[in-house]
């Protein structure tokens, strides 16, 4: 019996935000622009154009590496790799080759089981579902739920290309490419991973934590929907478990969503593994073929083998110097870190007592988690677990309605602080917490000031509950003697109709009390 | 009025101040100069009458009203792998045919806000790859001297322009000796400069890490004024660095005397020509009598330095080259079928035969499986090529050489036989593979074998990085003493 497993690495290409590009001042925020109009000699790659590195480039991408706790070498330089494509406007990419800014670095990542994958939603065209064909998927398997750590080999910085867009013209149904230069040049950091990965899970789970510290460090929005953040993934099968033997290797390149990525990884596992069943051909040097993921189709496609790989010629950038990386001020960019999410969440575990579930959450995205600090304050433990309640439970609902993030809401932390203040003083009732809950997000109304303003306090007032409290007695006459004979349970019924009677606004003890007080004593 | 033909700049400078010519009258004895030679030297590729005019009403007027730049009404040549904004900047190629750049650098920022003024572009071989002018995709540029003769080069445009009184000076670059070789030919002054002194963006590149610009002019006073305006850091050239710029007609006058002065035994080779051995020992002679101690040296890895040169420079052409794609710019196939075509016509019919040669040299050097034993293994003899002038520097100040074994050969001798050509740069290459200045000074004339006329002789002075004032002043001690910077051709 095989067992199939897998052997997968990533390249993970971001965009790093900074306000000018690589190697010109043009500006590199060009979402929504008109096409070619962010350019200038050096990024068009005009004749005689020089580049000039982007300092803030260079200190993002080392910020990033000693967040994957990578190092950091003294020497480090610009290369070209050269090709040819319509898209590279000088023929060749300023990259970096053999001496990278950061290189050695690890992430610790928790495998959960994809959302998408749980769907069983990949079968490949053999009508197989991946997960089910090689050993390590799926979530039942134990290996799953263990924290594996994943090498990264390396992580450089470079230029990205320009946009080719391929147009047909409606009437003539001639097919034609534009270019648009706007992205040409837009620092790009790639972070290349040991092929440590296993299963789709760890990979997805890699990826994602790898976007979420980018995003932490403030060194790339990441956003995919713009292109921010791509993946290339390196997949082979190992059948036995040997790692040392294993099928061809397959990058397949360019996927730019998380579920692309998870989608292309099971396909090319049930493919390999088909392949192997029916050759049996392994890896020998050289064997390396590049597929593209056609997202439509679901599938991947042959592009080039080994033999029809570029050669891309790496030297040294001439046009630049090598970098001497200053130890101290790398030092000085470590101790200027912010805490990433691992830190965090465990802080939020010790500090704020909460469980770790909902700590990951919580971090998940920092915005979220200084929101939840700020509501918090300094008001303890306890309180902050109401707030988390509050959060990861009818907050998130009501969010999800209105389609926004939370961030992005109208929802102040204080609100949410108010608001879990007002019932733990008895003020208001959980129920009514929960009811005007959508306005105070929606419309970003204090709590305080709409419980004033429609008065929704609790009646606490004996001298207005007796009313409801003996309408209520006259009326279940039935479950009055019920309560006599002994039945004290049932008198929750009872409360449950005066809360009826005022609408909620009854504080609910004391209603108990004042119905205990008016079937027992008489 | 002296002609034009042997005007200087600081003559034409000290006339434009005193009122005693315009600046408009200057630039239109360089019109009709240009007019009256340039169907038989092929030395200007584009003639800007209407620019050149209006850029010289224009520097009058600021000459009128005293705010003038230092070469304010110089009429100059531009090398054609300089972009200038909106003129056609082709470097001599097809492949940048009805390319009107729309920029230009610091070296011709500096030049314009100077006051110069801009007659057209000089021939160069195409993208300057080459030692003799053949290579220009728009014909071969004549030697004034004889005519049936190359003027050098690259910068044979540039040289022949300065030689022949077209322009008071001309804008060059050197990469294995593109200034200096045609000044030579050609009996002017060339300044390489220090890799870095004037910066290169806005000029189109050979070999970036060998590339450097400078000027062609006919004397060294006048280049000092030159590379006064010329020399600095800029922000756009990441390889210019922040070394502070002398005042260098200052520093021009100083004597010589006590000067060492090294004389490379590698230099004085089997096959050199015996009338430029003989004009190069003289001018030597000329400085030892003046005072400077002349003393023996070796560089002993010169020899090393063309194959080493034509390892490194290929390598950076093939990739410089990468991006003349007609995509952005310039003309591309319209019948291609597919991308590979499309590429294989646009840049097959774009580029001359030499510029494929170095692309492929190139290209197989740098791929892998090569790159070690060629690329890699020529960049570590570069750094004993550094060292033998870092030695020599320890011991002497300036180091006197022939700037080419040879005067300026016949037009099409060398053009079936690339190594031959190649070995024209072999006195000029290495200084260029270790980053330091030359300066070319004529210094007297030869006649080789089947010569009808003598032709010019250039010696070169080399020094180390950013010595370009201490060249010019041997250059200047030795031109205050002898009269070949005089001597002008008749063009026949």
């Amino acid at each position: 019996m095989s067992k199939n497993i897998p052997i997968i690495g990533l390249e993970i290409h971001t965009q790093l935000k900074t306000v000018s590009k690589m190697f010109c001042r043009c500006q590199a925020d060009y979402f929504g622009a008109e096409p070619n109009t962010h350019t200038c000699p050096v990024c068009l790659g005009l004749p005689g154009a020089l580049p000039v590195a982007n300092q803030k480039a260079i200190e993002q991408t080392i910020r990033v590496g000693l967040a994957l706790n990578c190092s950091i070498p003294e020497e480090s330089k610009f290369d070209r790799k050269n090709y040819f494509y319509p898209d590279l406007v000088k023929g060749y990419q300023i990259s970096q080759y053999d001496q990278p800014f950061c290189v050695k670095g690890y992430l610790e990542v928790d495998p959960s089981p994809s959302a998408e994958l749980a769907k069983g939603g990949l079968a490949s065209p053999l009508g197989i579902v991946a997960r089910e064909r090689h050993a390590l998927a799926g979530g039942q398997n134990p290996l799953i739920s263990a924290r594996v750590r994943i090498g990264i080999t390396r992580a450089h910085l470079e230029e990205d290309t320009a946009k080719s867009l391929h147009e047909t013209d409606p009437k003539t149904g001639e097919s034609y490419t534009l270019i648009d230069c706007n992205k040409s040049g837009i620092p790009l950091l790639e972070i290349v991973s040991d092929p440590d990965m296993h299963t789709i899970e760890e990979a997805s789970a890699y990826a994602r934590k790898v976007r979420q510290i980018v995003r932490y460090i403030g060194a790339s929005d990441a956003d995919m929907d713009k292109g921010q953040l791509r993946f290339d993934i390196n997949v082979s099968i190992s059948p036995d478990g040997d790692f040392s033997k294993y099928t061809p290797i397959v990058e397949v390149k360019n996927l730019n969503s998380f579920i692309a990525l998870e989608k292309a990884l099971a396909y090319e596992i049930d493919r390999q593994i088909t392949q192997y069943e029916a050759t049996g051909e392994l890896y020998t040097a050289g064997s390396k073929e590049t597929r593209g993921w056609d997202d439509v189709k679901g599938v991947t496609v042959h592009q080039r083998s080994k033999e029809e790989a570029n050669d891309y010629r790496y030297f040294p950038e001439p046009d630049l110097p090598p970098v001497h990386v200053d130890p101290a001020w790398v030092a000085k960019l470590h101790s200027e870190l912010p805490e990433l999410p691992e830190a965090k969440k465990d802080r939020f575990v010790e500090q704020y007592g909460l469980k770790d579930k909902d700590a990951v959450i919580l971090v998940d995205e920092q915005a979220n988690a200084d929101w939840f600090e700020s509501a918090v304050g300094d008001k303890g433990k306890e309180f902050a677990q109401e707030v988390v309640k509050w959060l990861n439970g009818d907050i998130t609902f009501v969010l999800r309605e209105l389609e926004i993030e939370l961030t992005a809401s109208k929802l102040k932390p204080e609100y949410v602080s108010e608001l879990v203040e007002l019932i733990r003083s008895g003020a208001i009732s959980g129920k009514i917490a929960k009811d005007i809950l959508p306005e105070v997000v929606r419309d970003g109304v204090s709590p305080v000031k709409l419980v004033e303003d429609k008065g929704l306090k609790l009646v606490s007032d004996t001298g207005i509950l007796d009313k409801a409290v003996q309408e209520v007695i006259l009326e279940n006459a039935a479950v009055v003697e019920q309560i006599r004979s002994g039945k004290e349970g049932a008198i929750m019924f009872l409360v449950g109709q005066v809360m009826k009677k005022t609408r909620g606004q009854a504080n609910p003890p004391v209603v108990q009390e004042l119905l205990r007080q008016a079937i027992l004593s008489s | 009025m002296k002609s034009i033909v042997e005007l200087t700049v600081t003559e034409a400078l000290r006339q434009l101040k005193a009122k005693q010519i315009s600046a408009v009258e200057l630039t239109e004895e360089s019109l009709s100069a240009i007019e009256k030679s340039n169907g038989k030297l092929n030395s200007f590729l584009t003639v800007e009458k209407d620019l050149a005019l209006m850029m010289a009403a224009s520097a009058d007027a600021q000459i009128a009203s005293g705010e003038a730049g230092p070469l304010c009404g110089i009429p100059i040549g531009i090398k054609d792998c300089f972009n200038v904004e909106d003129m056609l900047s082709r470097s001599a190629s097809h492949i940048l045919e009805g390319f009107h750049s729309p920029y230009e650098g610091p070296a011709i920022e500096r030049l314009r806000a100077a006051g110069t003024v801009f007659l057209g572009k000089t021939n160069t071989d195409e993208f300057t790859c080459g030692a003799s002018t053949e290579n220009s995709a728009y014909g071969t540029t004549h030697n004034p001297w004889d005519l049936e003769r190359v003027p050098g080069g690259s910068s044979g445009g540039s040289a022949v322009a300065v030689t022949a009184g077209l322009s008071l000076f001309a804008t060059a670059t050197d990469t294995g000796g593109s200034i200096r070789q045609p000044a030579s030919f050609c009996g002017v002054v060339g300044l390489k400069n220090t890799y870095g002194r004037v910066p290169r963006f806005g000029v189109m590149p050979m070999a970036s890490s060998l590339d450097t610009v400078g000027a062609i002019s006919k004397t060294v006073e006048d280049m000092a004024l030159i590379l006064q305006v010329m020399a600095g850091a800029d922000d756009r050239d990441s390889t210019t660095p922040e070394v502070a710029v002398p005042d260098y007609s200052q520093n021009l006058k100083a004597p010589v005397r006590g000067l060492k002065i090294g004389i490379p035994k590698e230099y004085f080779i089997e096959g050199i020509e015996a009338g430029v051995e003989k004009a190069v020992r003289q001018a030597v002679e000329e400085l030892q009598n003046q005072g400077a101690e002349i003393v023996e040296i070796s560089l002993p890895h010169t020899k090393y330095a063309i194959p080493v040169y034509y390892l490194v420079a290929p390598s950076e052409i093939s990739s410089n080259m990468a991006r003349f794609d007609g995509i952005r710019y310039g003309p591309s196939s319209d019948t291609a079928e597919d991308l590979l075509d499309y590429y294989l016509e646009t840049r097959g019919t774009g580029f001359g035969p030499e510029l494929k040669r170095r692309i492929m040299i190139g290209t197989h050097v740098l791929s892998s499986g090569y790159y070690d034993a060629y690329y890699l293994k020529a960049q570590k003899v570069r750094t004993l090529i550094c060292r033998d002038f870092d030695q020599a520097f320890g011991k002497v100040d300036v180091i006197a050489a022939p700037t080419s074994p040879t005067t300026a050969f016949k037009i099409g001798e060398k053009e079936q036989d690339p190594i031959s050509m190649y070995l024209a740069d072999i006195f000029t290459a290495p200084i260029n593979l270790a980053g330091i200045p030359a300066l070319n000074v004529p210094c007297g004339f030869s006649r080789p074998e089947g010569a009808a006329v003598d032709l010019p002789v250039g010696i070169q002075f080399i020094g180390p990085r950013f010595s370009e004032d201490c060249l010019l002043q041997v250059g200047y001690a030795y031109q205050q003493a002898t009269d070949w910077h005089l001597k002008r051709p008749v063009i026949g």
